[in-house]
């Protein structure tokens, strides 16, 4: 006898992955913000010219471009096998992996290893994917606060504001608005402060080392897990990244399904790709790999959790699973403008 | 050679001009041009839209009407893309691989305009005079889909008389985007304003493209500012010698 269990969808009234309106109501309001636009325009032209110009460098680029569309639709042919594989190797190094079919399994897990570890505060790299479960708002309810540490997210954070841009949340924010926000929300901020970038990254930076030091448990998404090692990588440009993912006691790593790749030499390929396709750099700044627990060395908790939440059901159709060949191209950037 | 003419949907009903226009270019470049009367829609609306099942007869008519065709000249970027990149698609998602297989031969031999002028004939100069200041705008299909490059660029350059003027940001989209412009009214007409601007900048006269459809779009809006800068297929600029437009005049209207 088969018990037929179907297939894991995204349930409605849970996190962001749907917008709150429909986008030609949302859209006809944010046109009418004439700052947003000037804001919006004058950054991803910096941007766009930024890629055009490092993508233009190599010669191979449509070739990259060609070996990393195959490395996702084989892995995505094969997804059982590898995040079986990434299971077991994230196990025999110590790690805990939780399976997540939903958004409310996965903050119920999160949540739960949270409360377990004591902790009432949790410090978090920039990640799509907890945003798409809502996990901070899900935190909150069990009487934890998140900080977000990536600078762009916790001017949306601070600002009680939504990211804009899954690369630069804060892209509609101009260098004045930030001043403000800083002023209002973060508390012990030298009112002389200017709207350098230099200064606004230096109030963050007080702002957030005293989270970085007290936090017993740190929450990350995954950029790419590497199926053979069990090895997760996180790529950033701030290096905030690298504190949430080294000094606390706790790591928990919430991680779409679609993310995992065969090998080490696939890295090869998206690590070419991601920062010149993303940002505009030539190579990333921030790199992190982690494998499992290492005594002594960084996180003595390491727990992965693998979340469907309709990812399964857009594998399933011949046209959706194309959207999880993106690479999100997950990259921070600094303070616009600057 | 035996060329036909697929003259797409919004050339038949708004623009008749580009389809004369094409004749006549080609004609005067010494080649035979077909008019199969039994063409109809590419299907492109119908499958951008999810109905599939519903373009399935036209890529079926496509394939039929223009399969013994040397090759197929289209004035639109964009409908050769669904030519190309949709047909066999549509055929194989409900199970006609005889279909596909036609469909991708005659895609083989279906080209844009600027595609069959320079690689199929081989020519940058098509004998053309246009004495107008003119900027280019590459539409979305002819840059992304078709990869149509700088051919339309070099085919300008070419024109005796043309003072051509590059468009900053030409590679962003006009808004146009097909029933994007209707569903999401809104954002379409603010990425028209940023086109307009641009168009305005460079104090052309005329803003040409490969697509009518987008050229409706961009046109449109500057008509409604009066700001004397109007828009002009490619295939209009081409087709004009010292001798004339190359288009008869348009007959006074009632």
């Amino acid at each position: 006898m088969t018990t037929f269990l179907g297939i894991p969808t995204a349930p409605r009234g849970v996190g962001h992955l749907r917008g709150d309106e429909p986008f030609p109501v949302a859209a006809r309001k944010a046109l009418a913000n004439t700052q947003l636009r000037r804001n919006l325009g004058k950054a991803t032209a910096t941007i766009r010219a930024k890629r055009a110009a490092v993508v233009a460098e190599l010669p191979d680029w449509e070739e990259l471009r060609a070996a990393g569309q195959a490395i996702k639709a084989h892995t995505m042919r094969h997804l059982d096998h590898y995040l079986t594989e990434l299971e077991t190797q994230v196990t025999a190094r110590g790690g805990t992996v939780h399976w997540a079919r939903d958004a409310i399994e996965a903050n119920r897990i999160v949540t739960g290893l949270v409360r377990g570890a004591g902790a009432a505060e949790v410090v978090k790299v920039k990640s799509i994917v907890t945003d798409e479960i809502g996990l901070n708002d899900a935190l909150a309810e069990a009487g934890i606060h998140a900080y977000e540490t990536d600078l762009a997210e916790l001017i949306v954070q601070l600002g009680k504001d939504r990211p804009s841009h899954i690369l630069v949340p804060a892209i509609h924010r101009n260098r004045a608005e930030i001043r403000d926000i800083f002023l209002r929300e973060m508390g012990g901020v030298d009112p002389a402060l200017t709207d350098t970038p230099a200064a606004l990254t230096e109030a963050a930076r007080l702002h957030l080392r005293r989270a970085f030091l007290s936090a017993r448990v740190g929450i990350s998404g995954a950029n790419f897990a590497i199926a053979e090692t069990g090895t997760l990588c996180v790529v950033e440009s701030e290096g905030n990244g690298r504190m949430c993912l080294t000094l606390p006691e706790t790591l928990i790593t919430v991680m779409g399904i679609e993310k995992v790749i065969p090998a080490w030499r696939d890295l090869d390929v998206f690590l070419q790709l991601l920062p010149r396709s993303s940002t505009g750099e030539r190579m990333n700044p921030y790199t992190s790999m982690w494998t499992g627990v290492t005594p002594g060395d960084g996180p003595q908790a390491f727990h992965l959790v693998l979340l469907d939440n309709g990812r399964t059901a857009a594998l399933a159709d011949e046209t959706g699973r194309q959207a999880l060949h993106c690479i999100l191209l997950g990259v921070p950037e600094r303070v616009p403008g600057l | 050679m035996r060329v036909a003419l697929f003259v797409t949907c919004l050339a038949d009903t708004f623009f008749p001009d580009v389809g004369r226009a094409t004749v006549q270019l080609l004609e005067r470049l010494g080649h035979q041009v077909e008019f199969p009367q039994a063409q109809t829609c590419c299907g492109q609306m119908h499958v951008n839209t999810g109905y599939l099942r519903d373009a399935l007869p036209l890529v079926r008519r496509y394939a039929e009407v223009f399969g013994t065709y040397e090759a197929v000249v289209v004035p639109s970027g964009s409908c050769t893309g669904s030519v190309r990149h949709q047909h066999a698609m549509v055929a194989r998602r409900y199970g006609d691989g005889d279909l596909a297989r036609r469909a991708e031969d005659v895609a083989s031999r279906t080209f844009e305009l600027s595609e069959f002028l320079v690689d199929v004939l081989g020519l940058e100069d098509v004998g053309a005079y246009y004495p107008h200041r003119v900027t280019y705008h590459p539409t979305c299909h002819s840059l992304r889909l078709l990869r149509a490059g700088d051919r339309p660029l070099r085919l300008l350059r070419h024109v005796a008389g043309l003072d051509l003027v590059e468009l900053p940001d030409a590679d962003v989209c006009c808004g146009f985007g097909g029933t994007f412009a209707v569903k999401n009214a809104d954002v379409s007409t603010a990425m028209l304003a940023d086109k307009m601007r641009t168009v305005l900048a460079t104090r052309a006269e005329v803003c040409t493209a490969g697509d009518s459809s987008c050229l409706m779009h961009i046109g449109g809006g500057l008509s409604r500012l009066n700001a004397g800068t109007r828009t002009v297929h490619l295939a209009e600029i081409l087709a004009s010698t010292r001798a004339g437009s190359g288009v008869p005049a348009r007959e006074a209207g009632p």
